[in-house]
């Protein structure tokens, strides 16, 4: 089963529209979910959740239609993480615990608190007060203490320092030895989604661009630099992306349509995703 | 929902402990002008709890969470019943203490004010929360005061060629509807309520 399954699904607003956007995170896996500021990727997370109502197209999450009249018991099995954590300024750990206790069946008192003791979060220190780290945390920690089946988190490392960072891309990678776990993670920091992800999905001006298998991409793809005098000699459907220079171009590549006498160099998922941006621009 | 409210509560104590001060305060004046005051203040408690919801973005968080539309609304409406229920609780205990001391006594008209302004605080609950739910807090409070301002304006313009309230001698079948009306108008609060949280 997959834990996240989008089918055609497209959103109009007036300025900005999401294009037939197709993807499937299978269960037990984590899904990287990238692209630029304004590509798409919150209103996703935003339609995925039913807060926003789609034009068409078909949304399961969990097995379940997102727009069922009982999607909100559904909501008990996911654990979500917004760009902001949102909270009111004058609530500290422990209202926030007392809050969750009465809203999610599975609450977990105590897997609550050892995360704000791990976090080193103060229990009584008002919202208004924690630094921004200290807010994503404390929601994270929220989203991690309910028994979730699926994890949602739209830049929810953002904000925070490398080593907590590293810490919490920890957790979430924990989160998934659990066969029915996934996680759906979006951030703008694709060094920490190369860590984690089984799958990429890049979104880019409102149309999915890829949804892959993260080692696909990076056994399908390579960079190639190439004199302007030798670009010709590469087949023209080879190609991702490029950047031309005065005197040679970088090309991202399908390496299974060149020859081997090229020297071609990795390809990581952040410059997949810029090339193909300039590509489609 | 008891989380939803609890929030609330947590939210506002700051304001319940002022409130509660002046309700304690105005209750033993025990006038009923300050009596009506209190009570229609409690009811604009859950306003002043969406205001701090708004600066906080609660509700991109709120509507992420395991709750009905019903219940996010729901749960505002049933805080401005406990508030109002609770300045209507301490106004009586008030004057029931004051009755021990044999400064005051419960006349039938008490009871009949205290229940008119009980139902004037829902109305004022009703007309105020889809306002809130459809333009927000700041907006919809300018709204509000224009509502009010026009409706008391034609109220008193239409009491003026109403001859029959003029020579009403007893206000007892006025009283009886007022729970009824109040009771109705607030169950068509919370479907526009609701209609405005979806939209807004």
């Amino acid at each position: 089963m997959n834990a996240i399954e989008m089918k055609h699904v497209s959103k109009a607003y007036r300025s900005f529209s999401l294009n037939d956007v197709s993807l499937s995170l299978p269960t037990g896996c984590i899904m990287g979910l990238i692209g630029e500021n304004g590509a798409g990727k919150s209103t996703t997370i935003s339609l995925l959740m039913n807060t926003v109502k789609r034009d068409s197209g078909e949304i399961l999450i969990l097995g379940k239609d997102n727009q069922s009249a009982d999607f909100h018991q559904v909501k008990e099995d996911i654990g979500i993480v917004l760009d902001e954590a949102y909270f009111p300024e004058v609530l500290h750990a422990k209202n926030v615990n007392q809050i969750m206790k009465r809203t999610y069946r599975n609450w977990q008192e105590d897997i609550f608190f050892n995360y704000i003791r791990q976090f080193q979060l103060s229990e009584r220190k008002p919202f208004k007060e924690y630094s921004r780290g200290m807010k994503m945390k404390l929601a994270i920690a929220t989203a991690l203490s309910h028994q979730p089946k699926l994890l949602i988190l739209d830049e929810a490392t953002s904000g925070l320092d490398p080593i907590i960072r590293d810490e919490i891309i920890e957790i979430f990678n924990d989160f998934t030895r659990e066969e029915d776990h996934s996680v759906l993670i979006s951030s703008h920091i694709i060094s920490d989604l190369e860590k984690i992800s089984d799958y990429i999905a890049y979104l880019h001006q409102g149309k999915l661009l890829f949804c892959e298998e993260k080692d696909r991409l990076l056994e399908e793809y390579g960079i190639l630099q190439v004199s302007n005098t030798d670009i010709s000699a590469i087949p023209q459907e080879a190609i991702l992306g490029r950047k031309d220079g005065k005197y040679s171009s970088s090309l991202c590549v399908r390496r299974s349509q060149i020859s081997q006498a090229f020297d071609l160099e990795p390809a990581g998922i952040e410059e997949i995703m810029l090339f193909l941006a300039k590509q489609e621009v | 929902m008891t989380g939803l409210i609890l929030k609330d509560i947590y939210t506002m104590l700051k304001q319940t402990k002022l409130l509660l001060l002046f309700i304690v305060v105005i209750g033993f004046l025990q006038d009923d002008f300050i009596l009506t005051y209190g009570i229609c203040y409690a009811s604009m408690l859950p306003i002043t709890v969406l205001g701090y919801d708004e600066r906080a973005k609660w509700n991109k968080l709120a509507d992420m969470l395991p709750y009905t539309t019903n219940e996010l609304v729901g749960s505002k409406y049933i805080l401005g019943a406990l508030s109002v229920g609770a300045a209507a609780f301490i106004m009586v205990c008030i004057k029931w203490l004051h009755t021990l001391t044999g400064k005051a006594a419960f006349s039938p008209n008490y009871w009949v004010v205290l229940l008119l302004t009980v139902c004037t605080a829902f109305l004022l609950l009703s007309v105020n929360l889809p306002f809130m739910f459809w333009i927000g807090v700041e907006r919809g409070r300018l709204l509000f005061v224009i509502f009010v301002v026009a409706v008391l304006m034609f109220a008193v313009t239409a009491l003026d060629h109403l001859e029959f309230i003029k020579t009403q001698t007893s206000l007892s079948p006025l009283i009886l509807a007022a729970p009824a009306a109040t009771a109705i108008i607030l169950l068509i609060s919370f479907q526009l309520s609701k209609i405005a949280y979806k939209h807004s």
